[in-house]
């Protein structure tokens, strides 16, 4: 053995013999879970021209709106939180592509905006909740962290770190009680992934066998606590080794990669082998919220996200070479600009629920 | 010499108890391990099993008799070939229930063990008749009743399947209910009051359904520590919209009420819970039962 460098631990090694059979089984049954190789198998999705251009239209949707609210919040028009989705679109866009709309369910946290327009529910609708009118997806009482539609199984919207996973994993458990042939995906973030009941549910949906895929969306910041600081262990697919939960570490700025992990991770979930671990890295380009100045990152930093790691760009860049010009995409752009003006303009002159609505929606029953 | 059966103190706090039920009679041949009788402390109903061989020989205490001190004589063993022993000088003891009790009533005979209790209560419609049951049973009786009316209903907890719930408290819905509906869950409380909340809020909404004033499937989470009684968690919830997130926060509702000697709990505030009319008559040994409910908000989001 060589000297050990200073400051090392060094074990004693173990002669191969002083094992037991015992454990060596258990050692090889000990491995790092993982869905990587299945995944890396097929990368990227191989989308059709048309799927692609859906995506391209509607990730710029969530970057045009997001950027809108970013405007109206300024202007006051809306208040409390307001979590921007800016960057991370291609996370929202390339795993709900590949959900079943009819059976499947979904649960985020606070940073929701882009998860709901995924749904292709109307703007104008999620942009009055934003300024709190009657109009709003949840009547205006809920705002930017609790919107809301279980007709399209979307269940929120929650502003507790980490919450929505063990709600998620419940979602799950229904699936799995009604035998409806759904699954759930639950989204947290980084900073949520160090939560206990995130452990919890990932003990019980792998004890269960439930229908689930959690998902890590890692924009390297839980607001001002860079993830290195945070997390004793960065590559969050890891974390469901410890039960049986394999892994897949994805690049969420590719809403082609994304897609293509949704397809392995959705295929594993629905036979019946339970959750999956997917882990997407990616960024915001914004602060963690509207009130946040941002001061823990550089702009150079962010700066070249923007300019080498943009999903729209990206995509953007695979329609040109694949054939469509640069106009074609200008007019998405304007169509979208458009869309997102008039739900502004909705949102602004759209009336606020009457003081009625105080006592609504805040008891099952009358007691 | 007659080997003396004396009451035993099944749990430390144990001073005395009520000699539920007996296993055996006198004449009975008895073995090693067999089990006597049922007897119920303040926390559970244990059995007392024997470690002596014989027969027994005279039963010195009758079943259903509430307040018998530990250490009393309640039967005794003749050995073989023994005469037929005398008659022991200690008698069992009892505690003086009857005027610490505010109410008059009528004292549930020993035999019988449940008889009608009077009681003024104007939540109550006229009429109804009442029955007397241990807070436990009245518990599991409730939850029965919902699981049986509603196929979405499941309970979930610590110990609730197989143990038969810690102090008892889900005693037969396994075996009623099966596995599916009866849910043995690891000792993560956080996790499971989520899991169980999310679940209520996934299952009711489907077929793109209008808003339906019933509740989705009403999970029932029970988590109970080591060391605490019987709590049970009811989650009245159909889709939550605002405010979602504070109420998974506050969601543990733990029943257990606190029956000093000889009081008697008013049924409303429980039978409100367990929409069952009944009386809790208290058990001196004191059976815990406070209730505690935290603040919830479930709401119904407009679809």
């Amino acid at each position: 053995m060589s000297a050990p460098e200073r400051g090392t631990l060094v074990l004693a090694k173990q002669p191969a013999k002083a094992k037991k059979a015992a454990d060596v089984g258990d050692d090889s049954d000990f491995i790092l879970r993982s869905l990587q190789e299945a995944f890396e198998k097929a990368k990227r999705y191989a989308a059709t021209d048309a799927e692609m251009m859906e995506f391209y239209r509607q990730m710029l949707l969530i970057r045009r709106f997001e950027e809108k609210a970013g405007q109206l919040y300024g202007l006051g028009l809306i208040g409390g939180f307001c979590h921007l989705y800016i960057g991370q679109e291609a996370v929202a866009i390339g795993l709900q592509s590949a959900l079943d709309n009819e059976r499947d369910s979904v649960i985020t946290g606070y940073r929701d905006h882009g998860h709901m327009l995924a749904y292709g529910i109307d703007p104008k609708v999620i942009m009055a909740e934003l300024t709190g009118r009657e109009a709003g997806i949840s009547k205006g009482k809920g705002g930017s962290m609790h919107m809301f539609s279980t007709e399209h199984k979307f269940y929120g919207g929650h502003g507790i770190v980490g919450a929505q996973v063990a709600l998620g994993g419940g979602l799950a458990l229904a699936h799995q009680y009604n035998e409806d042939g759904g699954l759930c995906l639950a989204y947290f973030g980084d900073g949520a992934a160090n939560q206990g009941q995130v452990y919890e549910t990932f003990n019980m949906a792998a004890l269960w066998k439930l229908p689930i895929v959690f998902v890590v969306e890692d924009n390297q910041y839980a607001m001002g606590t860079a993830s290195k600081r945070s997390s004793a262990e960065t590559r969050f697919s890891r974390r469901g080794t410890a039960f049986r939960i394999p892994g897949m570490e994805v690049n969420g700025m590719d809403v082609l990669e994304v897609r293509a992990a949704a397809e392995v991770a959705f295929a594993h979930v629905r036979a019946g082998k339970g959750p999956v671990l997917m882990e997407c890295n990616t960024y915001r380009y914004r602060g963690h919220s509207m009130s946040d100045p941002a001061k823990y990152r550089t702009r150079e930093e962010v700066q070249d996200q923007r300019d080498h790691h943009d999903p729209i760009e990206r995509l953007k860049k695979t329609l040109i070479e694949g054939g469509k010009s640069e106009d074609d995409l200008k007019a998405i752009d304007k169509a979208i600009r458009a869309e997102v003006a008039a739900a502004a303009d909705f949102a602004e002159t759209s009336p606020e629920p009457a003081a009625s609505e105080l006592y609504t929606d805040v008891l099952v029953e009358a007691y | 010499m007659a080997i003396e059966l004396k009451m035993p103190a099944l749990s430390p706090t144990m001073e005395h108890g009520t000699l539920a039920k007996w296993l055996k009679a006198e004449g009975d041949r008895i073995e090693p391990g067999d089990i006597l009788a049922e007897i119920e402390t303040d926390k559970a109903t244990m059995e007392f099993e024997a470690i002596d061989e014989g027969v027994l020989e005279k039963i010195l205490v009758a079943a259903g008799t509430e307040d018998v001190a530990v250490c009393a004589v309640i039967a005794l063993i003749a050995a073989e070939g023994e005469e037929a022993p005398s008659v022991p000088q200690q008698q069992p003891a009892r505690a003086e229930p009857v005027e610490a009790r505010p109410e008059p009533q009528d004292r549930p005979s020993t035999s019988s063990g449940r008889a009608s209790v009077a009681i003024a209560d104007p939540a109550i419609p006229a009429g109804t008749t009442l029955t007397s049951t241990t807070v436990r049973e009245a518990l599991r009786d409730a939850m029965a009743e919902e699981m049986r009316r509603d196929g979405r209903v499941f309970v979930m907890g610590e110990e609730v399947a197989e143990y038969q719930g810690a102090y008892k408290v889900t005693q037969g819905l396994l075996a009623e209910f099966g596995p599916k509906r009866v849910i043995d869950t690891p000792i993560t409380e956080y996790g499971f009051a989520g899991i169980g909340t999310g679940a209520a809020a996934g299952a009711g909404a489907g077929a793109g359904a209008a808003a339906s004033p019933s509740p989705a499937i009403s999970a029932i989470t029970a988590p109970t520590a080591t060391s605490s009684v019987p709590a049970g968690t009811r989650i009245f919830s159909s889709t939550p919209s605002s405010m979602a997130s504070n109420s998974i926060v506050a969601l543990s509702v733990s029943i257990s009420a606190m029956i000093s000697p000889g009081s008697i709990r008013s049924p409303s505030a429980l039978s409100h819970l367990a929409s069952v009319p009944c009386s809790i008559v208290g058990e001196s040994a004191g059976i815990f039962s406070s209730i505690a409910m935290a603040q919830y908000s479930p709401t119904k989001t407009s679809v």
